[in-house]
């Protein structure tokens, strides 16, 4: 029986190095075929908003492709390849209140809206949780 | 008795990390397993230097304190340039105590 686990993201993207340390974890446990669960709490809704765009970056004189700036909700989605890929799967749930309170609810097709009873049942269904709280509370 | 794993990622300037390293004392007097991991700018403790000084003291209570590879690669720190208590280490330990049933908890 594969292992599974729950981790709950809080920060907003581009404002942590939580953030790209916890898809670090979520991307190790991925490639062992684990049966992961998130949960996108507060700010961490916005990683998967599928709106989110590259841009160019005039200081640097880069176009948009020679910037290759990075898009959260591009990482989300290769995630799920990796998961995919190796075996496992990643159940990704974006809180709906947190969404709303923040004018979102345009997600990438591979994460879905949801509410703190998701987190709840991740909880209690899989072996084991890591919160990863915000740096500012 | 129970395993623990603390992850900190703040520097050592910060509250957090302190708090940290009173929380992985109390669990190891209280007979836990206990193990720091330290990643992003907590990793900058691992260098020799008194702001560092409280968590190399750590080791010698049985605690163990391990530092982000990746982290310490962003941050220019090289092995040779580390505290000798504490250990470089990959990120997949972190997985491996979520995997094993450990307590892990993030500062």
């Amino acid at each position: 029986m594969s292992i599974s686990l729950t981790f709950a993201l809080m920060d907003a993207p581009y404002e942590s190095s939580r953030t790209v340390t916890a898809l670090r974890l979520i991307d190790i446990a991925a490639r062992r075929g684990y049966d992961l669960k998130i949960f996108a709490y507060e700010g961490a809704v916005a990683l998967a908003y599928k709106d989110q765009a590259a841009h160019a970056n005039i200081v640097h004189k880069h176009d948009i492709e020679e910037e290759n700036h990075p898009l959260p909700h591009k990482w989300i989605e290769s995630l799920h390849e990796t998961a995919v890929q190796h075996k496992g799967s990643i159940e990704w749930v974006n809180c709906d209140i947190c969404g709303d309170e923040r004018g979102i609810d345009n997600y990438v097709e591979c994460t879905r809206g949801g509410t703190h009873v998701d987190f709840w049942q991740f909880v209690s269904s899989t072996d084991n949780t890591l919160v990863i709280g915000t740096t500012t509370t | 008795m129970s395993n623990y794993m603390l992850i900190l990622s703040c520097g050592p300037s910060e509250g957090r990390f302190h708090r940290a390293e009173e929380m992985a004392r109390m669990l190891r007097n209280q007979g836990h397993e206990t193990t720091l991991f330290l990643v992003q700018n907590a990793t900058l403790a691992a260098r020799p230097s008194p702001a560092g000084k409280p968590l190399q003291d750590l080791t010698s209570q049985g605690i163990s304190v391990l530092a982000d590879e990746f982290s310490l690669k962003e941050r220019g720190i090289l092995p040779a340039q580390m505290a000798h208590e504490i250990s470089p280490a990959s990120l997949d330990l972190v997985v491996d105590a979520l995997a094993a049933g450990h307590k892990v908890l993030w500062e």
